[in-house]
């Protein structure tokens, strides 16, 4: 148990060292959460042009798509502008008084908002022949599942999207720290103590599995304090954080063991991670999945972590309504670290 | 510069190349990271040409009216389908509860609750915001059309938007060679730094050459390669993936550009460090940063305004802008113009300050 | 009279408080070896950067062949040949592209840098492996394939830089060797090293230096009488009430000049301890047993402790 703990306090020591990666893995996770937060406003706003002689109809027009929550209207004088920006996806859609006092409305056809806009641009219009300043029509939203009387923070998906992600890029980089104790020989000459295989494992995806810890409550903070997320069941959090982070140790691990330089660890870990986490559905929500991409991203153990958190978040499920999850990750997390057990005792005798 | 800086930044240059393309790790951070990450994102994004999204339509109120708004909008589907392939598709469910619970499991995307009165209820799902959006846009455009008491909406042509909407895999393709090229770009800084430890360092300067001209050759290798990378992500997902980057000419010049600004700003990054490994580590975490305040994560058609802003402060930004007039506006060179001068205009700055942080780091 | 290679004026360097290099002045003449021996941290490294011309110095002049030498200066840069301690290579790279590549830098033209880079994988011993990525090496081969590039431009001042630090004993010798045969080549040679064998084995004339000073220069004969060290032969036995006795008879014997007494049995100091090694046995055996003899040389590792106070390997 003690040439465990050391292993796991030596690594964790020259972890600490490295006060660059430090900053990457706490700094840039909260920078982009930041960024996004802010820029997004966790709602996406869609701009609506209208293209146009100054009139009252496009003044009013204007008017009207602003005064409905997350849109944008502006005017473009000219309409070949206008395409342009559509092709662009600078603007979402673009409403065009014609000579003859008739509307038509132009959409990216390849852009799902489109579809959403054109009901958008309807609804605008429909409510010029009312008199300006009418109240808007009632209509109640709400989200459905348990938590209908809970508010969700827009920032609930960016949030548990970015922890899964980060987790898992910072454990697989740090492998590069592996692969230099193993080439330096210090592991071999760990070996010559009583310590085994099986124990420089266990200790070296400790200390990862730490850092991975470590890095994934910093996310879970700071997403509850800064930005509202409400995490649901805590006892469901913290399992999905430990298995997560089990799973990214493990992962951690694995690459030290098998990549024969620190070199490739940094140069094939970041692009190899983003991968994994894009099909995971840490970057774009895998609704707009096609089928097969959809199979895919059911492989990645991010597809199961973010289901978690989302069924804790949004569903407010308990950790009896994560068990798929949660057997899924607790067997990525054996398998992966059997894998780096193995990995490291063949590349070791 | 002399002909014998000439010559050793040549020699430089040479041989830096010929060891990055010895390791496999530069390849990979070359070639293979950026067309897997393009490749990846492109196909996951392009796919939203085919997106239907299903929207249930509860009549809870069991009135005329309510009966009406739903038929109008199952009608409304049979007209829109027509002429839009499967965009929405309007079902009629059951009841609220069986709404709920087929949102749930993916049936539908959304739904409208209809009301004896005309009330208007949304049920969305957080975990599928486009669908969410969808749905409580027409749920709006009900409410406001039978608060407005018209019988017929009012008539709103739709026109074709012409031309090619902007590639999203080119966009990717683009956007993720900006990314990487902070990596292959950035090793020019780090290689002296791991020279000047190595001792090449002093022994190359025991000659008649340089910290200046040593300097150039390892950043010219490292440009060449960042550009060899961007060209064979354009090529294989033209060739391979179908994607549309624009005219080559134009396609060429940003490339140059990109690799100017991108190469100077991770120039810069590196001179700031002492160690390869800081170096290394600050590149990619400004490299990120940047990349993302430049919209290279955000699908395209989520980019709000404000990140539109910012992101003309970030070369990959400023890249990604004239990669998108190229791709989807079919634009000349003259066009470029203002977004090429941007471009040098940040490599010569930031890459003028880097050159001689990078000298002075590696002061022996 | 031989010609000077390297001469070294008043040179002085300092990184800011901090004294690194005080007013040396040596120099080299053609076909010399010349060791600067001196601890970890003497200035030996500095010393050796300001003469390779990498590093710019504070006063003091440099010349090579009669020309100036400084970062700027590139005119004796030719004559100079660097061997780093570190192996300064691109061990991505095999040992003929590392020699192509250094080659070019120093401005040789094509047919000549071909014929040289043969000539010197054959000194160093590399011709089999010179196709090899130099990281495949061992230890000492690196070391070989480091001496080889400082060769190839066939300088007329070869400066070496602690070339076997980290080195296995066999690979020690077998560069030991080959730096032996380079200075009797002809070629001009600064050896830096905290080893005092490899000094005394390899140079003409050895510098010490200590704190960024040159202490004393000379051969090691000059050195040794200059501190006034002897040759000592120690004797361990029981010489019991005898000792005095003991004392006496072998003070007779020409060439002792003093003797000690210890708590092991005696020590001798004498002008030639081979020469009354005999002698001195015969005269002492008498008067007790005699269990054990050895016998020490003074060497510059003794000159070192006379000159600083201090052991040479603290």
């Amino acid at each position: 148990m003690r040439s465990i703990s050391a292993f796991t306090l030596a690594a964790l020591k020259q972890q600490a060292r490295d006060r660059t990666s430090i900053f990457f893995m706490i700094v840039l996770p909260i920078a982009i959460m930041v960024i996004i937060g802010t820029t997004f406003g966790g709602a996406t706003e869609t701009e609506i042009l209208v293209v146009g002689d100054p009139s009252t109809e496009t003044d009013r027009l204007v008017s009207e798509l602003n005064a409905l929550d997350g849109i944008v209207g502006s005017r473009e004088p000219d309409e070949e502008a206008a395409r342009s920006q559509l092709r662009r996806f600078d603007a979402e859609a673009a409403i065009v008084a014609e000579a003859d006092g008739s509307w038509t409305f132009i959409g990216n056809e390849s852009s799902d908002g489109s579809l959403a806009a054109r009901a958008i641009a309807q609804r605008a219009i429909d409510r010029l022949v009312l008199p300006p300043g009418s109240p808007q029509p009632v209509v109640d939203v709400r989200d459905i599942g348990e938590n209908r009387f809970i508010a969700q923070s827009p920032f609930s998906l960016t949030a548990a999207q970015n922890l899964v992600l980060f987790t898992f890029i910072t454990a697989l980089t740090a492998g590069g720290i592996i692969v230099r104790a193993r080439r330096s020989g210090v592991l071999r000459r760990a070996l010559s103590t009583p310590a085994g295989v099986g124990a420089i494992t266990i200790g070296l995806a400790g200390s990862w599995f730490v850092l991975a810890l470590v890095q994934s409550l910093l996310i879970y903070l700071v997403g509850a304090l800064a930005f509202d997320v409400n995490w649901g069941d805590p006892f469901g959090s913290v399992v999905l954080l430990i298995l997560f982070a089990l799973v990214g140790s493990g992962a951690g691990v694995l690459v030290g063991a098998l990549f024969p330089s620190e070199d490739q660890v940094n140069s094939i870990g970041p692009p190899l991670a983003l991968i994994l986490a894009a099909l995971g559905g840490c970057m774009v929500p895998t609704e707009v999945f096609p089928d097969f991409l959809l199979t895919v991203s059911r492989l990645t153990p991010h597809h199961w972590a973010l289901e978690g958190w989302k069924d804790l978040i949004f569903d407010r499920e308990s950790l009896s309504g994560i068990g798929t999850e949660v057997a899924v990750l607790a067997g990525y997390a054996l398998s992966l670290l059997g894998l780096a057990s193995a990995a490291l005792r063949r590349q070791l005798n | 510069m002399n002909a014998l800086s000439a010559h050793a930044m040549f020699t430089v240059a040479t041989t830096e190349l010929r060891r990055r393309l010895r390791s496999r790790s530069a390849l990979v951070t070359a070639f293979l990271a950026p067309l897997g990450l393009a490749v990846v994102f492109g196909t996951m994004l392009s796919n939203t040409e085919a997106s239907t999204f299903d929207i249930g339509i509860v009549d809870a109120g069991g009135s005329a009216l309510s009966a009406g708004v739903t038929d109008e909008l199952v009608s409304f589907d049979e007209q829109a389908s027509d002429e839009q392939e499967g965009s929405i598709v309007f079902t009629v469910v059951g009841s609220e509860a069986l709404a709920e619970e087929q949102i749930d499991d993916g049936t539908i995307g959304a739904a409208i609750v209809v009301g004896a009165t005309g009330e208007i209820l949304v049920l969305k799902s957080p975990d599928r915001p486009i669908s969410a959006q969808v749905g409580e846009s027409i749920g709006y455009s009900i409410g406001g059309s039978l608060q407005t008491g018209l019988t017929e909406p009012t008539p709103l042509a739709t026109a074709p938007l012409g031309g090619r909407p902007l590639n999203v895999m080119a966009y990717y393709g683009a956007s993720m060679a900006g990314l990487l090229l902070f990596f292959t770009v950035g090793t020019a800084a780090r290689s002296m730094l791991e020279d000047r430890d190595n001792s090449t360092l002093p022994r190359m300067l025991s000659g008649p050459t340089n910290v200046g001209s040593i300097l150039s050759g390892k950043v010219l290798a490292a440009a060449t390669l960042g550009a060899l990378g961007f060209v064979v992500v354009w090529i294989i997902t033209t060739a391979a993936f179908g994607a549309t980057w624009g005219s080559p000419a134009g396609v060429i010049l940003m490339i140059i550009g990109t690799v100017a600004a991108i190469g100077g700003v991770s120039l810069f990054i590196g001179g700031l460090t002492r160690t390869p490994q800081q170096a290394e580590s600050a590149q990619s975490v400004v490299g990120f940063m940047l990349a993302l305040i430049g919209g290279a994560f955000v699908p395209p058609t989520d980019t709000p305004a404000t990140l539109r802003t910012l992101s003309r402060f970030s070369p990959n930004g400023l890249s990604l802008q004239g990669f998108s007039a190229l791709n989807a506006d079919n634009a000349g060179i003259r066009d470029l113009f203002p977004t090429l001068v941007g471009l040098v205009v940040f490599g010569l700055v930031f890459g003028g300050v880097g050159l001689q942080l990078s000298k002075r780091s590696v002061q022996i | 009279m031989s010609s000077t290679v390297l001469e070294v004026q008043g040179l002085a360097k300092k990184f800011g408080d901090r004294t690194a290099v005080n007013e040396l002045s040596f120099h080299v003449d053609a076909g010399e070896t010349f060791g600067l021996l001196g601890p970890n941290g003497s200035g030996k490294t500095t010393t050796m950067s300001m003469i390779a011309g990498i590093l710019g110095a504070d006063s003091g002049s440099i010349r090579v062949g009669g020309q100036p030498v400084g970062p700027t200066q590139h005119g004796a840069k030719g004559q100079i040949g660097l061997v780093p301690q570190d192996i300064a290579l691109y061990e991505d790279l095999t040992t003929r592209e590392n020699l192509d590549f250094f080659g070019r830098l120093q401005n040789m033209d094509g047919a000549r840098r071909k014929a040289r880079i043969e000539q010197v994988l054959e000194i160093v011993g590399l011709r089999d492996r010179a196709d090899d990525r130099v990281d495949e090496y061992s230890g000492g081969m690196k070391r070989r394939a480091n001496i080889a590039v400082g060769l190839l431009h066939e300088p007329s001042l070869l400066i070496l830089d602690e070339p076997t630090v980290g080195v296995d004993p066999q690979s020690r010798n077998q560069i030991l060797d080959s730096v032996e045969h380079l200075g009797q080549s002809g070629l001009s040679v600064i050896y830096t090293t905290h080893y005092m064998e490899e000094a005394e084995r390899l140079c003409d004339r050895v510098g010490i230096l200590d704190h960024g000073s040159l202490l004393a220069v000379g051969s090691q004969r000059e050195l040794v009488s200059r501190v006034g060290q002897e040759d000592r032969i120690v004797v361990s036995g029981v010489f019991t009430d005898q000792t005095e006795i003991a004392v006496g008879e072998v003070m007779t014997l020409d060439g002792v000049r003093s003797v000690d007494v210890t708590s092991v049995g005696l020590e001798l100091n004498v002008s030639d301890a081979s020469a009354i090694l005999v002698a001195a046995l015969a005269a002492l055996s008498p008067h007790g047993e005699v269990q054990g003899v050895e016998i020490r040389e003074p060497n510059l590792e003794a000159v070192f402790l006379s000159l600083t106070g201090r052991a040479l390997r603290d």
